[in-house]
């Protein structure tokens, strides 16, 4: 009950505020500029029809998008989860238990990690659906052409088009909660939001720098920029299958919450500033 | 024998030591080391033992290796970055910190003002020129320094026939050296540009982190914007400061406004709410 309680004061707290509101004119621009892409690709494959799907793969698929905007965007949003301020180290006072602080740290950043999730799609095919149908089928664009809108080749002939997109959401939504405990943990190393926004944006900025490298290495597979996406940007095709960038990023998480617990278990929160 | 009077002294000789005998110009070089070992590697890797006719892979050539490394290294990214660091806080330093007013017991605030305006100017050239500078040292003794007939590097971006566009480019296949050192000379404009910028900044906002991203963020949205506006072009994106190569239409002119367009923000900025009224309290 106590965690609930906590749980809920940590809503209000991290996601019922004024920055939240950054993502609604942030993802229309994104939604306007995808939609034209779409009508662009329409003119030039005359006869071709396309629905709300093909806008949310070009917005979604689109490394430049997801690196800049879209996963800077939310590490922006989440990255004074912590230190705990003075109301903060009350309430885990109240909670009595360090485990239990931990667990609903971690809670409240999955729940910020679903609520970007429906604000960022919610946006996109709202906007989109005044202009295409909103059908979950593969169109004929898609089909036809879908390097062009940021599906990996042959996906339309081996998926169908919910499963590919809950396959981009579930690498997205898996890779912003890693890099979200990522900033967790360095901040609770060095008691400082700024330090571990940064170390996040490095982490997130190397890996998308990498995978430009001419004929690139196979060790680039370890960068998370190939398991965010579900297309490797700006290669039409993936070449790591789904289910490892599950396994990879089920190693980010069981090594970060670990990490996050033991270093919670250390912390001299009394002795923190919120800087 | 009396000691010998040094050659600049007071608030100037001040403003210029700590500018420059400071710890993040390291953290400046460190980063851009980064940059160019990313753009190092890449070289090596892009398609390795090409020769087309009389062409020569990049790290077979200095000049071609210096700019493929210039190009692909994203250094272009870090330099708004590099130009502030050193320096262009320091007025919101010296303001939050209460050094101002011991400082203004000695000087006056014009000198003050005019020194800080010096030292940043001269920090951010550095620190942007500085590293492509030591890179430009770095590929002349490791790779041989054969003119670049017919470049590899202009032959594989932007169809540009083997040679660079934009403004000088006719330097670089007979005087490739001076065409590299004048990149050099104007991306250190660059840096002392958006430093002052950022000098500028600070005498308007308050907050250390604001200040010194602010010209980074200027910089992107104005090379978005000019990239994408219908009556602009990418000649007008602030990164043609740096890579002028491979837009054609980059002139002269087009540098030369830009540059008094940021000088002229920054100097408007720093007359408006640069006054001494303003900022000491």
């Amino acid at each position: 009950m106590r965690l609930l309680s906590y749980l809920g004061i940590q809503i209000r707290q991290y996601i019922i505020r004024k920055r939240w509101l950054l993502p609604f004119p942030v993802m229309l621009f994104i939604a306007y500029r995808s939609v034209n892409a779409i009508q662009s690709l329409l003119e030039l494959y005359s006869g071709a029809t396309s629905s709300v799907l093909d806008v949310f793969f070009i917005a979604f698929g689109n490394g430049w998008n997801v690196v800049l905007i879209l996963t800077n965007l939310f590490l922006f949003l989440v990255c004074d989860l912590l230190p705990e301020p003075g109301f903060g180290q009350l309430a885990l006072l109240r909670l009595g238990s360090r485990r239990m602080w931990w667990l609903a740290k971690c809670l409240t950043l999955a729940m910020s990690v679903i609520v970007y999730t429906l604000l960022t799609v919610g946006i996109v095919v709202a906007f989109a659906a005044r202009f295409f149908p909103l059908d979950f089928t593969w169109s004929s664009l898609a089909i036809g052409t879908p390097e062009s809108l940021n599906i990996p080749l042959f996906t339309p002939r081996n998926a169908s088009a919910p499963e590919a997109m809950s396959q981009v959401l579930l690498l997205l939504m898996l890779g912003w909660f890693s890099l979200g405990l990522l900033i967790m943990v360095v901040t609770q190393l060095s008691r400082r939001f700024l330090i571990g926004y940064l170390t996040a944006l490095v982490v997130l900025m190397a890996s998308f720098a990498v995978s430009w490298i001419s004929n690139p290495p196979t060790w680039i597979k370890l960068f998370i920029y190939k398991h965010l996406m579900f297309n490797h940007f700006p290669y039409p095709f993936r070449d790591v299958p789904v289910s490892q960038s599950v396994f990879y990023w089920g190693i980010w998480l069981l090594l970060l919450s670990g990490l996050g617990l033991y270093l919670s278990r250390q912390q001299d929160h009394l002795a923190s500033r919120h800087s | 024998m009396g000691k010998r009077k040094p050659w600049i002294s007071g608030i100037w000789r001040e403003e210029l030591v700590r500018a420059f005998w400071n710890g993040r110009f390291l953290v400046v070089f460190l980063l851009a080391l980064a940059c160019f070992g990313y753009g190092l590697y890449d070289a090596s890797r892009f398609f390795p033992g090409l020769e087309i006719g009389m062409d020569t892979p990049f790290t077979k050539n200095a000049y071609e290796l210096w700019l493929f490394v210039h190009y692909r290294s994203y250094f272009i990214y870090l330099a708004p970055i590099a130009a502030v660091l050193p320096f262009a806080d320091s007025l919101w330093v010296d303001r939050s910190q209460g050094f101002l007013r011991f400082i203004l017991v000695r000087t006056s605030y014009r000198r003050y003002l005019a020194a800080k305006l010096l030292a940043n100017l001269a920090a951010g050239a550095v620190a942007v020129g500085g590293p492509l500078l030591a890179l430009y040292l770095y590929t002349s003794l490791s790779a041989p320094r054969t003119l670049p007939v017919n470049s590899l590097m202009f032959t594989t971006w932007g169809a540009q026939n083997g040679s660079p566009a934009g403004i000088l480019a006719s330097w670089y296949p007979s005087h490739p050296d001076l065409y590299i050192l004048s990149l050099i000379g104007m991306a250190c404009l660059f840096g002392a540009a958006f430093a002052t910028l950022g000098l500028a900044i600070s005498s308007l906002v308050n907050n250390r982190y604001v200040i010194l991203s602010a010209p980074f963020i200027l910089f992107m949205v104005s090379a978005y914007i000019s990239d994408r506006a219908r009556h602009l072009g990418h000649h007008w994106s602030p990164e043609t400061l740096l890579i002028p190569y491979n837009t054609a239409e980059v002139s002269t002119g087009t540098i030369l406004v830009q540059l008094i367009l940021i000088a002229m923000a920054s100097f408007l900025l720093l007359y408006f709410f640069g006054r001494r009224s303003r900022i000491v309290q």
